[in-house]
This record gives structure tokens, sequence and C-alpha cells, in this order.
């Protein structure tokens, strides 16, 4: 699926549903309370807009938003509809996890939608999405997530693990402009914040070797196609210098591949989701 | 938000066609095969230069850079080596594990930045840590988050002044474990706070290195100077 026929398949969606739906429109409330906070994305957008015109910088940041706006669109609609029937959760304390992980996403929506509108692009519409993993016929691979709570947290690290990964690869082409790569960091370390949470909801429920970190590309879920995602975790060199033992010291090799997230390209990303997407 | 506009200084240049961090981009990756190598020709003031005040230059350019994240991680190595090696009372299995990870990594951290400095790497700074009551869970959990959540913003406020396209993207492969990090302590210490510092936006913060510095100088009895780094 190329890049294109997800921004097609975005604009046909209803551009309202998710907001007459939500469950967390107060998220959506706080910003106009905020004015100063506000500017910042109108800024950053006019900014875009003006420095680099219709050439081919341009395009280069107006992608990386558009497919940062589609992961959201991806996280936030996931969590919308996790929170939508809370009796999965075997306690308070997990829902109020879910909660915050699902208002943080809804934020990311929020700003991103209002950077890629000041730059005068058409804000690509939330389009729907099959998280059975199923490409929409609502019975893949993930079907008892919703019923599973077990099953729930292992495609919530997937999705949050991947969220971390992909910005990370957006990271390098965001360099030319300062303010566009503090902002992509910015949300990246939200997302590695996110990850390393629902990685601990797994160990508090008994999940067996699982850390807050990843350890190597070994399955840490049960689907190996997600479990693709983890493909370049095996890595113990970073700019060709070898982490294990490095300058004497004790390093070993699983230390080595924990100390550094890997990233993955958008094309790995695109793949890895298209399960989720409703062609 | 002062800050956050500053950013955008360069992108008049940048609009004339290849930007002068495009330009230094390429001619760092097509130049030096040691990624810090490439400033090393241009770094006048040679190795572990002192200030006028006798505080550790960090140096200019990306080695600069390099070297605060490397103060940083002998920071972060330094006190998580310390608290596994007298763990704090009723301490559990799994969080001495855990803790002994985040030093694994620290130490890799470390190691990587010395590595790829080489001639260029600040010295070995002296680190004062005896304000902290090591036998306090509080105390050493407390620390921890404050220097996780620094290092987050530190990276994060930082990335911005490298030029060569692997140095950015090493650093991003760090932060997002500082980012790991951080989630785990702050749990340890109050539930479900593992983002807890996010904006309205939900984006985490950033500062800069004299911001930082000036936190850190509680613990880094060696005085750093940033005055060399460059500012956009």
């Amino acid at each position: 699926m190329n890049l294109n026929k997800i921004i097609t398949i975005l604009q046909d969606a209803d551009p309202e549903f998710h907001e007459r739906t939500s469950p967390r429109r107060h998220i959506l409330k706080s910003f106009s309370s905020k004015v100063t906070a506000l500017a910042l994305p109108f800024a950053l957008g006019a900014f875009l807009k003006k420095a680099y015109g219709q050439g081919s910088t341009a395009k280069q940041y107006i992608e990386a938003l558009v497919f940062a706006l589609q992961l959201e669109y991806l996280e936030d609609s996931f969590y919308t509809k996790v929170l939508a029937d809370p009796t999965i959760f075997p306690n308070d304390t997990a829902k109020a996890a879910f909660m915050k992980l699902g208002d943080d996403e809804a934020a990311h929506v929020k700003f991103l939608q209002m950077v890629i509108d000041s730059t005068g692009t058409t804000v690509m519409d939330r389009p729907g999405f099959d998280f059975t993993g199923g490409k929409g016929n609502n019975n893949g691979m993930y079907k008892s997530a919703f019923s599973d709570y077990l099953l729930l947290l292992e495609l919530t690290q997937a999705i949050e693990d991947l969220g971390t990964a992909a910005y990370k690869a957006q990271i390098i082409p965001s360099m030319p402009n300062n303010t566009f790569l503090t902002n992509m960091l910015s949300i990246h370390s939200i997302e590695a914040r996110h990850a390393a949470r629902v990685r601990m909801l797994r160990m508090e429920a008994g999940v067996q070797n699982i850390k807050p970190w990843v350890m190597n590309n070994s399955t840490e879920l049960i689907d190996p196609s997600l479990a693709k995602q983890y493909t370049h975790e095996n890595s113990t060199i970073q700019n060709g210098i070898e982490i294990t033992g490095l300058n004497g010291e004790k390093i070993s090799a699983e230390a080595a591949r924990s100390a550094f997230d890997e990233p993955l390209r958008k094309d790995e990303v695109l793949k890895l989701i298209d399960p989720f997407l409703i062609p | 938000m002062k800050e956050e506009l500053k950013g955008y200084t360069e992108t008049a240049e940048a609009s004339a066609g290849v930007s002068r961090r495009q330009f230094l981009n390429y001619a760092g990756i097509a130049g030096a095969g040691l990624l810090i190598a490439g400033c090393k020709d241009d770094d006048d003031n040679g190795v572990t230069p002192t200030t006028d005040d006798g505080s550790i230059d960090l140096g200019s350019n990306d080695a600069g850079v390099m070297n605060y994240a490397y103060a940083l991680e002998q920071l972060e190595y330094a006190f998580y080596a310390r608290a596994c090696e007298t763990p704090f009372e009723g301490i559990t299995r799994t969080e001495l594990e855990l803790l002994k990870d985040i030093r694994d990594h620290e130490l890799a951290h470390r190691e990587f930045f010395r590595k790829a400095l080489g001639a260029n790497a600040i010295p070995d700074l002296e680190i004062d840590l005896n304000m902290i009551d090591f036998k306090d869970r509080t105390s050493v959990l407390a620390t921890a988050r404050t220097f996780e959540d620094l290092g987050i913003m530190a990276y994060n406020g930082v990335t911005k002044l490298l030029v060569t396209a692997d140095n950015v993207e090493v650093i991003s492969k760090i932060v997002s474990v500082e980012g790991r990090h951080a989630a785990y302590i702050h749990e340890l210490l109050l539930t479900n706070s593992f983002a807890s510092t996010t904006d309205a936006y939900g984006l985490e913060e950033f500062k800069s290195p004299d911001e930082v510095l000036a936190i850190t100088a509680t613990y880094i009895k060696t005085k750093l100077s940033a005055k060399n780094l460059p500012t956009d």
C-alpha cells in the first residue's frame, strides 16, 4: 500500500465521527483555554510554509507530518475503542494507565492536525481501522484482544513500540528545521514512555521475560507478523562501534542491544500496520 | 515559545537551496570515516582544553554536543553503579535486576561516546553523590527520576545542534531508551506517572545545555563550559 492510497482512504472517512463519539472530548476542549500554547502549532506550520514554499523540503516535512498523523490516528482510535468497554481492565490502575495513553495520543492528533492545517495542507480525515488485524473483516488474529486482557496488552505494546520506532526514523528527515526536529523528538520520547508503561502492565499481569525495554529481536509478541518490528533489535553495533565489551568494560551483548532502540523505516511501518487498515 | 521560534532563523538560508546543515551533513558523511573525525580538524581548541576560569570546555561542533551527552552519561552511570552496589532498603529482586539493566545501558552509552569522541573526549569527571541517601528508597528513586527526565530534556533540546545525521540517529536511539527508564522509575514512585512530563499537546519538554548543566553542577564537581557549543 502506498502513501497516496492511504491519504485517499483517510480523506474518505467521516471527519467528525471521532469528535462526536470520543469519550475523551475534554482533551480537545482543554486546548481552547491555552492561548499561548495554542500558538505553537500555528507558528510551526506558518514557518514551515513560509520558509520552504512548495519546494521539495516542504514536501518532505508534510509527508512526515501526514505519516505521523496517520500513526496517531491509529493509536488514538485504538484507545478510544479499548476505553469504550472498560470491563476488560482487571483493576482501576490499568484503566487509568490506558486513559493517560489515550489522552496523550488525542493530544498528539490535535497537535499534528493544527500544524498540518497551518501549512495550508488539507488535514486528512480519520480513517476507520480494524484492530483485529483483519483488514476490515473484523476477524483478524487479534479478534480476541478486546475481551482478552493479556492479548490486549500484547497488541498495545506492539502499537507503542512501533510508534516509537516509526517516529525515530522521522528524526533525520526533520534535521533541516530545528523546531520541527525538536517537536518530533518531543513526541518520540513520550511514545517511548508509553511503550515502557505497557510493558510494565504486562509484567504486572504476570507475563514472563518482559521488561520496560526491548531486549532483542526474539518474539516478545505472540503474533509473528507484528513481532517483525523487532527485526533490527539484535544489533550490538552503533555507528560502526561494537558496544559489547567496549573499551574493556563489562557490557554484555544483551545490554548492548537493549541500550539502543532501533528505528523502523516508513515502508516497514506501513507493512506492519497494513492489517489494521481497511482497504 | 521564544526558544522555539529561534529555531527558524536558519530557514531563510535553507530556502535558498541546500542548507548549511544539509551541506555539513553530506560533507560529514562523505568526508569522515569516523563520525567525530569530521569535527576534529576544524576544532582548533585541541584536546580537553580548559577555559580561563579553569572549567573544561566541552568543545564546538558535533564533538561539543557529543561531549555534553558524554558528561550526562558519566553522571548517570556513576549514580546507578552506586545504587546497584549499595541497594536501598527493601528493594525487590525485580527492582534490583532492572536497576542493573539501567546501569548497564548507561555504561554502554558512556562508552559509546568515549569511543566515538576519541581524542576529542573530555576527561573522566569528578562526581559527588554524597548528598544522596543510598539506603533510602525515595532518595534514590527521586534522584533517578530527576536524572532520567533531565537526560531526556537535554537530548531533546540539543539534538538540533548536531549536523551529522549518524550522530542525530544514535542520539535518537539513546533518548527513547532513557524514556523507557524514566517511565519505569516514575512508576516506582507514583503509579501512572510514567508520562507526567507532557504539556497540553502531549509533548515532552526540552532544556538547553546551560539549563541542564546548572542542575547537574550539584553532582558534577568538574566545572564544564558549554560556551563553544553551537547555538542553532
